[in-house]
């Protein structure tokens, strides 16, 4: 009896481990994401390549926490919720893991964009930075405190980003088409919106992924975002 | 005997004491019935007598052992307990054998002593949880597994969290800053303190995507607590020191010796061109000579103009620089203001208006210098408000005295450079900025305050306007013949510009 408990606080302990190092991961992104976006809005080239450097460290992470809960999954055999958590942590690392690669490209376009002039003061791009921030943190506050209700809301904000999304594609093809030297920067500036809409997905299927852990419910939340937009581009 | 001292509880003892004494007299009973069965003679009177006397001397002994020994150690036993249970308030007095009197002796100084213990570290806990809630940095302590142990109310706030919340859980779990429980963990992995500077996540807006309060910046040391082996010990320290004000005033400076520089050498750059112009032949075309010779003149206009403006600034603000103020009707400082401006207004095309009602008391100001602020926000309305548009100056009583406004249909400026709008150099678009330091409004909020007034900007955000207001106090007292220092009450002036010389030395 005994020695079943510490057995079983020695796993509770592995899995709050893998959970920490998740969060960790989460922060990374986080920060990614914010710095690219940051490294945009002020042209700062040394921040866009840290970014673009940094993606290295992000995938390393993700690997790592792969293993530590694949090890736990052959060794210790958990049941129902543990089994649900560890199942989920391997699909959030990977949707954190693509959320670090538009945090990449991102910083890429800021490095193409380099030093021509800026097309428009950013506003929009700006603010689904800061909507992706809210809804990343708000997510793993889920996971934390194993809250299916306010992953729920989390993943029903994606439609504000994709709001955003389409506001910034209607504004730079109105710029687009009266000055067609701005084709390439506005371009750039699309991708860059697309990137931050991809990023607002993974944080809706992380969502699901919490949903799943704590009730043993896998459902698709969000589903009637329309694809216009992004339909043809690549992932 | 068959009473044991461990026993738990007095009615066992008495039952054991009963149980043995019947057993004793069974035993007699017994063996006088053998004795008769057997056929002996029946005991004589003096053995019965002696049976029966045997048997109420055990009875007597257990009594008194019960009464004198068992009970008292009972007693203790359970005052033992209860101060185990943490109940330290226990004093037991006993009237037993010499050697239970000690113990139970020793038993009161024990917890007289554990008393005292705990009320000492009871005080020195109280200290330690008063010097971290009351200290301004920020402090997190974890145990081994690194569990927050202890968080106090300065790291609270610049991590937002709760202290219930946050306590139990894990470092990761509370701060969710990767490079922040970094540096503890350098600092736990390398047994050495660790430091770094860190940029906090702002919190989550109240609604999803509104913009973030500015980023606070602190400075995040790592401690390793050394000592404890088990799990609970405290293991580590994590200090948080903001110095977001420090970071501003640094990145300030550093911004006003690249704007000086840049704002010297375009001048100065100007000036060299049109000399050397002038040495590659232009000296022999007058017209041409004398036209770049004019443009010199501008050009020197302008950086005696900056360095003028330097002084003044510099002068305002390490408070040498002393106001004379008087009594002075407010409406006549706006009329002079915008007769001096009229001019410029038409040129670029902008109505400027003044709205002052008919009496209005005087305020108590130093007329050229607030003459330098009005002209400078008039100047500042009509450079960005287009042609056709309209500038209004308005005068209007205020519970801080009287407050000046400048209302323009201008270009407006956007929510994030109101704030900075007053800095030194601070240009909102530079290539819209024509001409000019770049220190006339940091200048109006030196004077106006040094006034102990307060400016301040507001606009409804980029295209819509800009208004500019600020307020003066009001003259002292009903003063007569404003303006010659002779005629003025003596001991009010000098209240005064004791005041004055107070707010230099606060702005």
């Amino acid at each position: 009896m005994a020695s079943y408990v510490s057995v079983r606080q020695e796993f509770v302990h592995r899995l709050d481990e893998v959970r920490d190092a998740v969060l960790t991961l989460g922060s990374m992104v986080d920060k990614a994401v914010d710095r690219s976006v940051d490294a945009l809005r002020s042209r700062d080239l040394g921040l866009a390549k840290k970014v673009v450097r940094d993606d290295q460290l992000i995938n390393r992470q993700r690997y790592d926490i792969e293993q530590s809960a694949l090890l736990l999954m052959a060794t210790q055999q958990p049941m129902a919720s543990d089994l649900r958590f560890l199942a989920s942590v391997l699909h959030i690392v990977t949707d954190l893991e693509r959320m670090g690669d538009h945090a990449r490209s991102i910083g890429r376009l800021t490095i193409k964009l380099g030093d021509e002039p800026p097309l428009k003061p950013l506003v929009d791009i700006p603010k689904m930075a800061t909507l992706c921030h809210d809804r990343l943190r708000g997510a793993l506050d889920a996971l934390v405190a194993r809250d299916p209700e306010l992953a729920e809301r989390i993943a029903e904000q994606d439609a504000e980003t994709d709001r955003l999304q389409d506001a910034v594609y209607t504004e730079l093809l109105g710029i687009m088409t009266t000055d067609p030297s701005s084709v390439t920067r506005a371009t750039y500036l699309l991708w860059v919106a697309h990137n931050l809409e991809r990023v607002g997905d993974h944080i809706t299927n992380i969502c699901e992924r919490v949903i799943f852990a704590v009730t043993g419910h896998m459902e698709e939340l969000n589903v009637e975002r329309g694809d216009s937009v992004s339909a043809g581009t690549a992932r | 005997m068959a009473t044991t001292p461990g026993t738990r509880q007095p009615w066992h003892v008495t039952t054991k004491l009963v149980v043995a004494v019947m057993v004793t007299l069974l035993i007699l009973l017994g063996v006088m019935l053998g004795a008769l069965l057997l056929g002996a003679p029946p005991l004589p009177p003096l053995a019965t007598a002696l049976g029966v006397a045997l048997t109420g001397f055990v009875l007597a002994v257990a009594v008194y052992v019960d009464r004198r020994i068992i009970g008292p150690v009972v007693r203790l036993t359970r005052a033992a307990r209860r101060l185990t249970a943490g109940n330290l308030d226990q004093t037991i007095h006993v009237d037993s054998l010499p050697e239970v009197n000690d113990l139970a002796a020793a038993f009161n100084d024990m917890a007289a002593q554990l008393r005292e213990e705990m009320d000492a570290l009871t005080v020195e806990r109280n200290r330690v949880a008063v010097v971290l809630a009351s200290m301004a940095d920020g402090m997190v302590i974890v145990d081994r597994q690194m569990h927050v142990q202890r968080v106090n109310g300065a790291a609270c706030r610049l991590l937002h969290v709760e202290e219930q919340g946050a306590v139990g859980q894990t470092l990761a779990a509370v701060v969710r800053d990767h490079e922040l429980c970094g540096v503890l963990q350098a600092a736990l992995k390398g047994g050495q303190p660790h430091t770094a500077i860190a940029r906090l996540a702002p919190p989550a807006s109240s609604r999803p995507g509104d913009a973030h309060e500015e980023p606070r910046y602190v400075r995040a040391t790592g401690l390793p607590i050394p000592g404890g082996e088990h799990a609970a010990d405290p293991a580590g320290l994590l200090v948080l020191q903001d110095v977001t004000e420090l970071r501003r005033s640094e990145v300030i400076r550093r911004e006003f010796v690249a704007n000086v520089s840049h704002e010297l050498r375009t001048p100065l750059a100007s000036l060299k061109a049109l000399a050397e112009t002038l040495e590659e032949g232009a000296l022999d075309d007058p017209p041409a000579a004398r036209e770049f010779l004019g443009q010199m003149h501008v050009e020197v206009d302008s950086l005696a103009q900056l360095v003028q403006e330097l002084l003044d600034l510099s002068r305002i603000e390490s408070g040498q620089a002393t106001l004379r103020p008087e009594a002075v009707p407010p409406a006549g400082l706006a009329m002079e203001a915008e007769s001096r401006l009229r001019m410029q207004a038409e040129r670029a095309g902008v109505v400027v208006a003044v709205e002052t009602p008919e009496a209005l008391p005087t305020v108590w100001a130093d007329p050229l210098r607030v003459a330098q602020v009005l002209i400078n926000l008039l100047h500042n309305a009509v450079k960005f408000t287009p042609a056709g548009g309209r500038v209004t100056l308005r005068v209007a009583p205020d519970p801080e005295g009287i407050r000046f406004t400048v209302a323009d249909s201008g270009i407006g400026i956007a929510p994030g450079d109101i704030a900075r709008i007053f800095e030194r150099f601070y240009k909102v678009d530079r290539s819209r900025a024509s001409g000019g330091t770049g220190l006339g409004l940091a200048i109006a909020k030196h004077i106006v305050q040094a006034h102990g007034g307060r400016v301040w900007a507001e606009s409804p955000g980029e295209g819509l306007g800009t208004t500019f207001s600020f307020t003066l106090p009001l003259a002292p007292a009903p003063v007569q013949g404003a303006g010659e220092g002779g005629s003025e009450p003596g001991p009010d002036k000098k209240e005064d510009q004791r005041r004055v010389k107070v707010a230099l030395v606060n702005a």
